[in-house]
């Protein structure tokens, strides 16, 4: 008894000083002090500021862009990548998964930096375009993990079955294939989601001057001052999305496990 | 964070995530074009230091001209190189670089030669004496007949200051903060907080590692042996000494204070200073004036700004113009900022020192620091204070005919003696004389509690004469930046060599023990067989 | 001759974009660092001048000790909590997995700023205490990383073992050194490799924490690039680069020879 109370405060500790941080950003962005740690009285007045704050907004537009941009283009290619290496010669396919793990063990700053070095070789000028490279070089290796496992798991047969029964390639693809392995696709794009949205260094390096994300925006700013009073507003909004989708997440795990045990008992 | 996602994965397939969608809450002002725009005509890309201008100039500035400003910002002269180098030719129209970048660029021929006839409103309002510095300081372009091009020719001058220290008098002793020693002295070990620039440090360095030389020429000058200019030339000298010896001097230098001061700050020091963290930071004057400023407002608290002896550096921005820019606007622009009462406006809002020295830059400093303007054949009178009445103290008094400054004894004594004003008026004639009106001296009768911050503003001609610009360092940069990062990463390094070792040391324990434990496990299978 | 389509094309756009924007860029890191800045020609000038500087050094060993310093901190703070989480009669619904992860979903420089702000409140930042706030910073932010492989290694680990060796007469020390830590194994290794590496290149969380004061590896990679030395940068990238090559060789070798001893089992 005395050990499951240690064990628990032991969590509830650590987890406090975690969330710590976060929780004084949320709190002081109630009162319009221009640090955490100074209390001006009670106002909603930053959450106006936020919205009035151009640069953070545009800052925050562009994060989402870009997150979604490249998102959707490394779950293209690392999806294809992944089918493809399914279906190559084994030799073929070790390769591609060794060169795979290249991007996912590498330190970020390197990566960023023989980006930076390849764009100014060729003669590109950062831009959009670059910082998308940047990023989809970041995620798409975990497009091609995460879609791995479920064409592993797929039978093999459905897709000749397919074939067999007047599908053209193609068809067979989009019909039978697709579906079996969206919840694969579906968490990599997720994951290149999130990626995209927390990174700063691939961004720092490969973006145009005028182009900020958040991450960039705000290190700027924190290079000379405390987190911004608006900014303490903005944790707000982000702190409540992922309470929101963990509370999803977690309804639907709930919900799928309902499903599987009614179907157990149904049997 | 790519490690992130390997976690974010394992989270997803722990719960057997479905999807979801980010909920766009929060409306969102997208600026599409996120390129660079194309060389139009009504459109002109600024790149400025951050926090370096009142950005309601430049929506005005818009309006008025009927253009498009995309103005961007950048924390350092390094940062805004590597940036503009990287984008194509055409993308800037404006830069706003420190002298010693602009020399640079210009090295590398990357920015033009400003027509000078198209600056009118730059060459009516800007400080005469402060242009004729930057004509001064030659660039290495070579014009046809063999001379050089001055940083003059390619930049428009903007803000101008000094670097100094701005200290806490309650725990500084006066006495020693007229030598760059204090950074040094451990009487205030951990007090004080220097830039975490290179450039700015090795200033220091170089003062510091050259004071006995200095100090003979200070003494020289203070006994009338060598002008003025001769002793600025001297500390020039020694400003441009960046030969390996003279960089590994600087770093030994800035190793051993390192460990004498509170640490390195980026911008944080102005603050720190005001918060008490630190008592002594090395500054820009017009972080300075911020300081003061709002140390006096906010926390009740006096500070002052010296420019230690030896000499200090002055330092320069002007707004230089890259090859293919679109000329109109961006002489538009600089003609726009050097107009008097916009300059007056960005001045107060950014705290630094314009090169304009209009009127109207006149009387904000006047009723910045409560001090007067001074018409000559005016005499003081009770009825005038009335009229004209800046704070709580402001008085108009009168100037002899011979030029001679008045005393408050003459002038005020009418007035109880508290009221006088300060007995030292601080003269600014140097710097605004040429662009007042006719009958108008630039004198100022500061506040009691102004006069250090007016003093860093507007530094007496005493001080501008101890500073020194500096040049790049050409060539010996790389040197200099070898210089400056192993000064940054100096470091009691005993702690850590022992915690390597030991942890390299565990790696033959490791093999050892693993070595011995299978050896036992052998005998002992061999036992039981 | 027609063009037939085979599933195995599908990878071509994928493996055409690793060599264009991974392969091709670390050949020419490699280039950039045997070439040297002012004649453009092959040297090994980048080589010499990093080793004979002993600053380099230094501030490589002071990355390799911060990284581990926060490896080992990240695993005895978080290793309770994995083996307290993984146990189902405390941690019913993974709610407080979740938790751990949650902050992660706060935008990382946000989430630092936070950090330093925090401790420069309660008087610990990084002027006065730089060392202290570094490793705050670095154990907030990999401690997650820490737990999550830790955990899941933890909730496959057969708990019956734990009270054969309680039974055998082993004691709690000996059951945990001899049992618990070999089982679990594999996660101490991906949650070390989780938080090495990173650190040694993390530079924002030392630039922020340290106020300046302490130099990283990463940091160091990025003030030669600001000043646009190019060629050393890449050089010292290069060296990083050898460093994840050794820590991927290194892990290989643990896990496998691991899972070898847990198999035997």
């Amino acid at each position: 008894m005395v050990k499951k109370i240690l064990a628990k405060t032991y969590v509830y500790f650590i987890l406090f000083l975690m969330y710590l941080p976060i929780f004084l950003l949320i709190v002081f962005s109630f009162t319009d002090s221009d640090s955490v740690g100074v209390w001006n009285g009670f106002t909603f007045k930053l959450y106006g500021d936020l919205f009035k704050n151009k640069e953070l907004m545009t800052a925050v537009g562009n994060t989402i862009l870009i997150a979604f941009v490249s998102a959707i283009v490394s779950t293209i290619i690392g999806t294809l990548g992944a089918i493809g290496s399914y279906y190559s010669k084994k030799r073929t396919r070790k390769v591609i998964e060794g060169i795979t793990q290249l991007p996912v063990v590498n330190a970020e700053i390197v990566m960023a930096l023989s980006l930076a070095v390849l764009f100014v070789a060729l003669g590109f000028s950062f831009s959009f375009f670059t910082l998308v490279i940047g990023h989809v070089v970041l995620t798409v290796a975990f497009v091609f993990l995460s879609v791995k496992p479920k064409l592993q798991q797929m039978d093999p047969n459905i897709y000749e079955a397919a074939l067999d029964l007047g599908a053209t390639p193609r068809v067979a693809l989009y019909k039978v294939m697709l579906p079996e392995i969206l919840p694969g696709i579906v968490s990599g794009f997720m994951l290149s989601l999130t990626l995209s949205l927390d990174d700063f260094v691939i961004t720092q390096y490969l973006k145009n001057p005028s182009f900020e994300t958040i991450s960039t925006y705000i290190q700027k700013i924190l290079a000379k001052h405390p987190v911004p009073p608006e900014v303490r507003a903005l944790t707000t909004f982000i702190f409540l999305i992922a309470v929101i989708i963990v509370i999803i997440n977690n309804v639907s795990a709930y919900r799928h496990s309902k499903k599987i045990n009614s179907m157990k008992e149904g049997k | 964070m790519k490690s992130l996602l390997i976690l974010t994965l394992s989270i997803i397939a722990m719960n057997g995530f479905s999807s979801f969608t980010f909920n766009g809450d929060y409306q969102v002002h997208e600026k599409t074009n996120t390129v660079l725009k194309a060389n139009n005509d009504n459109v002109i890309t600024i790149y400025n230091s951050s926090d370096y201008i009142d950005e309601g100039l430049i929506t005005a500035f818009e309006e008025e001209y009927n253009c498009t400003v995309n103005y961007y910002t950048f924390d350092t002269n390094e940062t805004m190189y590597n940036q503009f180098t990287l984008q194509p030719e055409g993308t800037y129209d404006l830069l706003c670089p420190s002298e010693y970048m602009i020399q640079k660029l210009v090295s590398e021929d990357l920015i033009v030669p400003l027509d000078r006839s198209k600056l009118t409103t730059y060459n009516e309002y800007a400080a005469q004496n402060i242009k004729n510095k930057l004509d001064e300081m030659l660039t290495t372009a070579q014009k046809e007949d063999g001379s050089y091009y001055t940083l003059g020719d390619y930049a428009a001058g903007y803000m101008w200051g000094t670097m100094g220290i701005v200290y806490d008098p309650e725990y500084v002793h006066e006495e020693d903060i007229k030598t760059w020693d204090i950074f040094w002295n451990e009487k205030y070990h951990k007090m004080a907080s220097v830039k975490n620039s290179m450039r700015d440090t090795y200033v220091v360095g170089i003062l510091h590692a050259y004071q006995d030389e200095l100090n003979v020429y200070r003494q020289k000058y203070e006994n009338g042996e060598i002008s003025a200019l001769e002793y600025n030339a001297k500390i020039q000298e020694v400003f441009d000494r960046h030969s390996q010896e003279d960089i590994n001097k600087v770093r030994e230098e800035l190793i051993s204070m390192k460990n004498n001061i509170y640490g390195f700050e980026v911008d944080s020091g102005k603050n720190d200073i005001i918060t008490g963290k630190i008592k002594m930071n090395l500054a820009w004057s017009g972080d300075a004036v911020y300081s003061i400023d709002t140390a006096s407002e906010e926390a009740d608290k006096y500070l002052e700004y010296s420019v230690p002896e030896e000499g200090s550096n002055i330092w320069y921005d002007g707004w230089v113009m890259p090859k293919g820019a679109n000329e109109e606007l961006a002489y538009a622009f600089i003609n726009f900022l050097s107009d008097p009462t916009n300059a007056a406006i960005n001045m107060n809002y950014i705290g630094y020192t314009s090169f304009v020295a209009s009127e109207e830059v006149f009387d904000q400093v006047v009723n910045w620091y409560g001090a007067h303007e001074y018409y000559e054949g005016t005499p003081y009178s009770a009825e005038l204070e009335d009229v004209v009445h800046y704070g709580d103290k402001f008085y108009l008094c009168i100037q002899d005919a011979q030029g001679i400054l008045p005393t408050n004894e003459e002038y005020f004594e009418e007035l109880p003696e508290e009221d006088w004003p300060l007995t030292t008026p601080v003269d600014l004639s140097y710097y605004f004389a040429s662009n007042l009106p006719e009958g108008k001296a630039a004198l100022c009768y500061p506040y009691e509690d102004s006069a250090n911050q007016l003093e860093a503003q507007y530094p007496t001609v005493e001080i501008i004469n101890r500073c020194a610009f500096m040049n790049d360092f050409g060539e010996d940069n790389a040197n200099v930046v070898i210089m400056w990062s192993q000064v940054k990463a100096a470091t009691n390094m005993v702690p850590y060599y022992v915690i390597i070792i030991l942890a390299i040391a565990l790696v033959p324990c490791y093999f050892l023990i693993k070595f011995i434990k299978e050896k036992r496990e052998q005998k002992y299978l061999s036992d039981f067989n | 001759m027609s063009f037939r389509f085979q599933r195995k094309y599908l990878s071509i756009p994928y493996i055409v974009f690793f060599l264009l924007f991974i392969i091709v860029p670390i050949f020419l890191i490699i280039y950039y660092a045997f070439t040297d800045k002012a004649t453009g020609n092959f040297s090994f000038i980048n080589l010499v001048h990093f080793f004979s500087d002993m600053t380099n050094i230094n501030v490589l060993i002071i990355s390799l000790v911060f990284a581990l310093a926060t490896t080992v901190i990240c695993l005895i703070i978080g290793y309770p909590i994995a083996y307290i989480l993984a146990n189902k009669k405390f941690n019913k619904n993974k709610v407080i997995v979740m938790l751990f992860v949650m902050p992660m979903w706060i935008n990382f420089i946000i989430r630092t700023g936070a950090t330093r702000d925090l401790l420069t409140w309660i008087g610990l930042g990084g002027g006065t205490h730089p060392t202290f706030a570094t490793l705050v910073g670095l154990v907030y932010n990999y401690l997650p990383f820490t737990v999550l492989p830790l955990y899941s290694t933890m909730l496959k680990m057969d708990r019956s073992l734990i009270e054969a060796s309680a039974d055998l007469g082993a004691n709690p020390v000996q059951t945990f050194i001899k049992v618990v830590i070999p089982m679990t194994m594999p996660g101490i290794v991906s949650a070390c490799t989780m938080v090495f590496m990173p650190t040694i290149s993390s530079y924002v969380i030392s630039d922020l924490l340290s106020e300046y004061n302490i130099v990283l590896f990463g940091s160091y990679i990025d003030l030669y690039f600001n000043q646009a030395n190019w060629n050393f940068g890449a050089f010292m990238a290069l060296i990083m680069l050898i460093l994840v090559g050794i820590s991927v060789v290194v892990t290989r070798k643990f896990s496998k020879e691991e899972n070898a001893r847990t198999s035997l089992w």
